[in-house]
């Protein structure tokens, strides 16, 4: 483990050392502080963990999944230590424009902000860090209320949902090849500087190599799964990507169909909101009332109707999982719809009237102008749909399929639930919460890199 | 200058705010504390002494079942004015063990608890947050006495089957509260119309009156249903005489052993199986769905519903337009009948009390299992009546002639062996485990799966979940 913390230091030093070059710092003090900064952030995991998964009887994936930690440990603060001797050489303070100067009038001591923001840490940390400091506790234990014992178990929760005889197909890796083929190929045709021709055409190539690149991410870690977690893993992947492109596009249709002025209008937005009260678990409850072929409404006409009843959905995968991603679709649905009106009532009507005189007609309108004028709330929609499928979704399933048929629907959340409240094994539900966690950081610094791209494109146009 | 004016007036703005706060604040105490003073002596106005003892007694129900039990604890708090029972419902068994837990743990411990029957080995297991056992056991605690405080003592008069299944070397340890076993509901308006002549005992018996049901134009779309929940295999276990566990089925020590591919296990799931092929059985395609199967066989979907007796109120209280009769729940023709288990939970009562709360405590857990109340309880719930006397008395009354539904479960019961086999298992970490079956079953039907491969690899993760639980409670 010495070997791989020097290794991290190492290059935390060669890349604290560079960036202070770079900006005309004392190289010797970056190579010291990246340095210094590298072990200190491997060491952090190692503390809680014992080193345990550096032991000689612990398996490949313990090895692996401790490096990993040590790695990710030591560049989060090598990341944060070079920022803040950045922000404290005031280099970042000579970028501020005037506005942004602190004011001359409210001149305090750095203490009140502090205490202004007391309260809310307070509340936070009572409540959210606390809470998520017990939760990765638990994790490393087998821990169970109202037990005797409670063993440290290093990271056996995370690694038993990495299958042990892990075996990639073939296929896999005929698409990773290829999906590095064209990543390649890109950064060649960027170099040599042959794209600004079609330039359109390069930056589609780019946004579709990245979908390619996500798929085969995806797959991988489908594939690196247990027997037991892969079905979960799939199951999140498939529902969560169900209800949110349902959700946009159907929510983007009916606010651009309520949005016309028809008589009436007005009544018929606020109808359409109206699912977004419905909690969760009700939605199932609706649904299950609806579609169920022994109880169901639908069912019970169809038979009168055509003498045919519905088919059992829990039976089927699709069936089941479509029947969960209408239910989500319809309760988000209302919140969607909301934001689209909104952002359609901003669409500049004057761009819209200049495509027309230009001959637009109305699918080039929507496509090249109104499209991009709600770009920014189609991306909070997405976040704020997928965060929905990743963490509400727990009634839904419960009420109408309860993981079935064979665990097809049975989301993450779903799964930890399951395990932790009813199965009562706290550790292991606790170590998949961490990696769900895991997840949303993934996705909301995604969103924030977004943000902040459109932000700056923005700030150019205009 | 200004700036100091400013600041000092914002100073005192502040304090202003913060006083008017304060006084509000008293304010409102003062005003909400008045009425409930008069609540709290309007509840406590029965009793003559002026501190009665309270005794917080905590169950997993928040029906018609909860008010029951609150008119109970109404009524002892009424003949028993020094103790106040305060009767609290949980939405659940987990959530009532755990509330007792945790409240142990913050100093405020439940004196009595309602716990499920599958989790009697992991409640044994338990310990407080300091280490001492979570139960006392109820005989124990008597110490011989035949009443407490002028309650009689009921431990004797309990039905065989449910005192033996919560026994430790001959002793009862908690008091059987909800008890119920599986038995089949029949419409016996089509097993007329289809000729069958008798209620099918054997499973034999019953492929055979679906087959001719099967034929009915117009007849039913399956044919036999029941819920896919892990209690259905334990009373087909039962009633081989197989056991689930090693051990004695974990009454003769501690279980660490699962037999999930026992012979009798693997028949059971094969037979389930084949009628699902066959379109006997109809799947509602979820895991322990009680309500969806009692609509398959209310809507006339199915002719036979294996499931708990207690869902015999349920139908009585809203019958269907065809006649509902009962049997026993069907067994393998090729071993004898053995007998079935009970399923429900008791009532434990908690260690670590002082004298007077346990004494009260033991006086309302026999006080709410008194023949009376055990009678009603049988009639509200359809639950079994606990006691042999509340039996005798519903005889006695003509209760059963009138509702001979209501008779089977206690026969069932009666007809049963007294051996660790047919009480049923008693292990670690045995939700996980009935968890792991339910899945399977659903597999196996489902994706046709081979019964005895898959149940192979059920029976491995079984041992691995036995093993888990007992490296943290084994001794």
């Amino acid at each position: 483990m010495i070997g791989w913390i020097l290794f991290a230091a190492v290059l935390g030093a060669a890349y604290v050392g560079i960036r202070f070059q770079r900006s005309n710092r004392r190289t010797l003090i970056g190579v010291g502080l990246g340095a210094v900064a590298a072990a200190v952030g491997s060491l952090i995991p190692m503390v809680p963990l014992k080193s345990c998964t550096f032991e000689v009887d612990r398996t490949g994936a313990d090895y692996i999944f401790g490096l990993l930690l040590l790695f990710a440990a030591a560049t989060g603060l090598v990341v944060i230590a070079e920022r803040s001797t950045r922000y404290l050489s005031g280099e970042d303070r000579k970028r501020r424009t005037i506005q942004e100067q602190p004011s001359k009038l409210f001149k305090t001591s750095p203490v009140v902000p502090w205490l202004l923001l007391a309260p809310s840490l307070v509340i936070l940390s009572m409540f959210v860090y606390w809470p998520a400091v017990r939760t990765a506790r638990l994790s490393l234990l087998r821990f169970r209320l109202g037990a005797p014992r409670s063993p440290f178990i290093c990271v056996d929760n995370f690694t038993e949902l990495v299958n042990p005889e892990v075996t990639f197909s073939p296929n896999f890796f005929v698409l990773m090849g290829v999906t590095a083929a064209i990543g390649a190929a890109i950064v060649l045709l960027q170099k040599t500087q042959q794209i600004h021709v079609q330039q359109n055409m390069y930056k589609r190539a780019v946004s579709l190599w990245k979908m390619l690149a996500l798929l085969v991410v995806v797959l991988f870690f489908l594939q690196l799964a247990s027997e037991d977690y892969g079905p979960t893993l799939l199951a999140t992947v498939i529902i969560s990507c169900g209800i949110v492109s349902l959700a946009i596009t159907i929510g983007l249709a009916i606010a651009y169909l309520a949005s016309q002025p028809v008589k009436g209008a007005k009544t018929f937005r606020t109808l359409l909101i109206w699912p977004y009260a419905v909690s969760a678990p009700i939605a199932g409850i609706l649904f299950m009332v609806m579609f169920d072929p022994v109880v169901g409404v639908i069912d019970h006409f169809m038979e009168i109707i055509f003498g045919i009843g519905l088919p059992q959905y829990r039976k089927t995968v699709w069936l089941a999982q479509s029947v969960i991603i209408g239910a989500s679709v319809w309760k988000v649905l209302g919140f969607d719809i909301l934001f689209f009106i909104a952002g359609l009532q901003n669409v500049p009507k004057s761009a819209l009237e200049a495509a027309a005189v230009d001959g637009a007609n109305a699918w080039q309108r929507f496509k090249f102008v109104t499209l991009p004028s709600l770009a920014p709330i189609i991306l909070f929609l997405v976040i704020t749909n997928l965060t929905y499928s990743f963490f509400d979704l727990f009634g839904t399933v419960d009420t109408l399929t309860r993981g079935a048929p064979a665990g097809a629907t049975s989301v993450a959340i779903y799964e930890i639930y399951r395990i932790g409240i009813e199965l009562k094994f706290l550790g292991r539900a606790a170590a998949q919460a961490l990696i769900l966690f895991g997840l949303i950081i993934i996705v909301t610094i995604w969103q924030f890199r977004v943000a902040a791209r459109r932000g700056a494109t923005m700030g150019s146009t205009t | 200058m200004i700036h100091r004016s400013k600041l000092i007036g914002a100073i005192l703005l502040v304090l202003a705010l913060v006083a008017s706060a304060c006084s509000g604040g008293t304010e409102e105490t003062a005003d909400t504390a008045a009425p409930s003073e008069d609540a709290a002596t309007a509840a406590t106005a029965a009793p003559e002494s002026s501190e009665p003892i309270e005794i917080r007694v905590s169950i997993a129900f928040t029906d018609k079942r909860l008010d029951w039990a609150v008119d109970v604890a109404n009524s002892f708090n009424a003949e028993y004015p020094e103790y106040n029972v305060v009767m609290e419902g949980l939405a659940g068994y987990n959530a009532v063990f755990e509330n007792a837990l945790l409240s142990i743990e913050q100093g405020n411990p439940p004196a009595v608890f309602q716990f499920f029957e599958a989790a009697t080995q992991e409640a044994r297991d338990t310990v407080q947050a300091d280490g001492s056992p979570l139960l006392k056991s109820v005989t124990e605690a008597l110490a011989g006495r035949t009443e407490v405080n002028g309650v009689e003592v009921i431990l004797d008069d309990v039905v065989d089957a449910a005192r033996n299944y919560y026994s430790q070397n001959g002793e009862l340890e908690s008091v059987p509260f909800n008890t119920s076993t599986t038995i089949m509901f029949v419409n016996q308006t089509i097993l007329d119309e289809a000729g069958v002549a008798a209620i099918p005992e054997t499973w034999a018996e019953i492929e055979d009156a679906c087959a001719l049901i099967a034929d009915l134009p117009n007849g039913p779309e399956g044919c036999i249903v029941w819920p896919n929940h892990s209690w259905i295999l334990e009373q087909t276990l039962a009633q081989h005489g197989a056991a689930l566990v090693n051990a004695d089925n974990g009454r003769s020590g501690r279980a660490d052993e699962v037999y999930l591919n026992s012979e009798a296990a693997v028949g059971f799931m094969q037979w389930w199986k084949d009628l699902y092929d066959k379109g006997y059985f109809v799947y509602t395609g979820k895991i322990s769905d009680w309500s969806g199967v009692n609509n398959q066989f209310l809507g006339s979907e199915a002719v036979f519903q294996i499931s708990s007796s207690s869902m015999a109120t349920g139908m009585a209280a809203d019958p269907p337009d065809f006649e509902i009769t009962a049997g026993f729940m069907p067994y393998n023709q090729e071993v004898p009948r053995q007998g079935n288990l009970i399923g429900g939970a008791t009532m434990y009562l908690v260690n670590g009390l002082d004298k007077a709360t346990e004494d009260g405590a033991l006086m309302f857990m026999n006080y709410m299992t008194n023949t009376e109340n055990a009678a009603a309880w049988h009639k509200l719930t359809g639950y079994i009546p606990i006691t042999q006397s509340a039996v005798d008395t519903l005889t006695a009354e003509g209760w059963f002639t009138e509702n001979p539904n209501y008779i089977v479960a206690t026969e069932a019961l009666a007809a049963s062996e007294d051996k660790p086999e047919v009480l049923g298992p008693l292990v670690g970490n045995f939700l996980a485990i009935r968890d792991l079956f339910t899945a399977t079953a659903e597999d196996i039907l489902v994706n046709d799966l081979d019964v005895a491969p898959a149940m192979a690899e059920a029976n491995e993760k079984a041992n691995e979940l036995l093993d888990d639980y007992n490296l943290l409670f084994g001794g």
